[in-house]
């Protein structure tokens, strides 16, 4: 699993690493129930603040897509695994939403409005 | 990026892939050697006394066996060093021993035959025609064991020169086409981390052979505290069999599940890493922690995608783990970036 983080960019630290680790679970780099590196392995890796991993860490645990545990650290959750393999449906989904010039915006509120 | 295997180094390696001629070697001539000894005094028979002399000293025998049991003796020595011999041979290169050792071993082997065979022969060929094995002529003798040392040497050099020659060298990363490297932002920070773990077919066959020794004491009625020095070998072994791997800016780091061992390589060290091709059994001589494959050494646990490391002045280091290439391009990346 890459995570790559840019300071540079304009996005936020912590977006970027969950995009990162949103980016391995759909490519199929991490497996259901695999661990991920410790929060401090990544700060001190990345030279990032622990709480900027840990920000990250719970956005993806709101996302369902990790188990936080106390001592264990963050475990990949076999939903998250199954969601990953929804990536072509959504490639072909978002390929058929660019060809009727629909934004990416609207996509978004559409998939939204599908779940109520 | 695809997988680009550099060219099967199985240097200076053993293999049991090319078995014929390590095989023949190890265990076909001094077999063949032992049966046409025991053939040849067999066709003496009615020429030789019973007994015979099977046991010499200064000028004369001083021992003697019937003529059936000295052919058993000739069979059970000769075919007996040869398997010992052909067995070490083989444990050998599982073991990943070179060639050259290898070659050594067989030159000691078909040398151990050939002096066996043709010296026993010769003890056996002086006496035909003899009525009383106590009249041979010890003098005879030691021309024959001059003949038999003759054939020793002559056969351990066919030994070290019937096996395939290979030169020692460490696989030339970076003579051919540089390995791929991560573009990097001049801030961009990146760590990739993988996981290497044991084969599931030999892990298998590993935890049914510990298995089998930690039961064994059981079965044949020993105490069981002893089958907990076999568990206790189990829990030794298991950090061996699962591995974290972790690249970033600070180079490379290999450490079981446990955190011990773990090797580390400085990026500022690295002068390229490149993903293979590994097969441990052909290149390594089996899995583990392992040196072999072209002065190659590190973690082979399965057959398949490696990251392979080069060091100035010092032995590539490889270990199995998927995803290497983008390891490799990630350390690459670093190296072009901060070097």
């Amino acid at each position: 699993m890459l995570i790559r983080v840019d300071p540079s960019l304009s996005q936020p630290l912590f977006e970027q690493l969950a995009a990162a680790v949103r980016r391995a679970v759909v490519r199929g780099e991490v497996v259901a129930g695999q661990r991920l590196p410790s929060a401090r392995e990544l700060a001190e890796s990345l030279e990032l603040n622990v709480h900027t991993v840990l920000h990250a860490y719970q956005q993806l645990r709101d996302e369902g897509l990790i188990e936080l545990r106390r001592g264990r650290g963050a475990i990949v959750r076999a939903e998250a695994v199954d969601a990953g393999a929804l990536g072509e449906s959504v490639a072909a989904l978002v390929a058929e939403a660019r060809r009727r010039g629909v934004p990416a915006g609207m996509l978004t509120a559409l998939i939204e409005e599908e779940y109520r | 990026m695809n997988l680009r295997p550099t060219a099967p180094s199985t240097g200076g390696r053993a293999s049991l892939r090319r078995p014929v001629p390590v095989l023949l070697v190890l265990f076909g001539v001094p077999l063949a050697l032992a049966a046409a000894a025991v053939a040849v005094v067999l066709a003496w028979a009615p020429e030789l006394p019973d007994p015979l002399a099977i046991h010499w000293s200064g000028d004369g025998p001083d021992g003697f066996s019937s003529l059936g049991g000295f052919i058993a003796l000739i069979a059970a020595t000769l075919a007996g060093i040869a398997l010992l011999l052909g067995a070490i041979g083989v444990a050998a290169i599982r073991a990943g021993q070179s060639m050259r050792a290898l070659r050594a071993l067989a030159a000691l082997q078909l040398a151990t035959a050939g002096f066996l065979a043709v010296g026993m022969t010769a003890s056996v060929a002086i006496q035909r025609g003899l009525a009383d094995a106590g009249d041979a002529d010890g003098a005879a003798l030691g021309r024959g064991m001059l003949v038999a040392a003759g054939a020793a040497v002559a056969l351990g050099a066919v030994g070290a020169l019937a096996l395939p020659r290979q030169h020692e060298t460490a696989p030339t990363g970076g003579l051919d086409a540089p390995a791929p490297a991560l573009e990097l932002g001049a801030q961009e920070r990146a760590i990739w981390t993988g996981r290497a773990a044991m084969e599931t077919r030999v892990l298998v066959a590993l935890l049914l052979t510990l298995g089998a020794v930690a039961l064994l004491p059981i079965l044949v009625g020993v105490e069981g505290w002893a089958s907990l020095i076999g568990a206790g070998v189990v829990l030794l072994i298991l950090p061996f069999l699962f591995w974290r791997v972790r690249v970033d800016r600070r180079g490379l780091t290999t450490r079981s599940v446990l955190g011990w061992p773990r090797w580390s390589m400085a990026a500022g060290d690295i002068v390229e890493a490149r993903a293979v091709a590994v097969n441990p059994l052909a290149e390594f001589g089996g899995w583990g922690i392992r040196f072999g494959g072209g002065g190659r050494w590190g973690l082979v646990l399965r057959r398949g995608s490696a990251l392979e490391i080069h060091r100035a002045g010092k032995a590539p280091f490889v270990v199995t783990v998927d995803g290497a290439e983008e390891a490799a391009a990630l350390l690459n990346g670093y190296r072009r970036r901060d070097a």
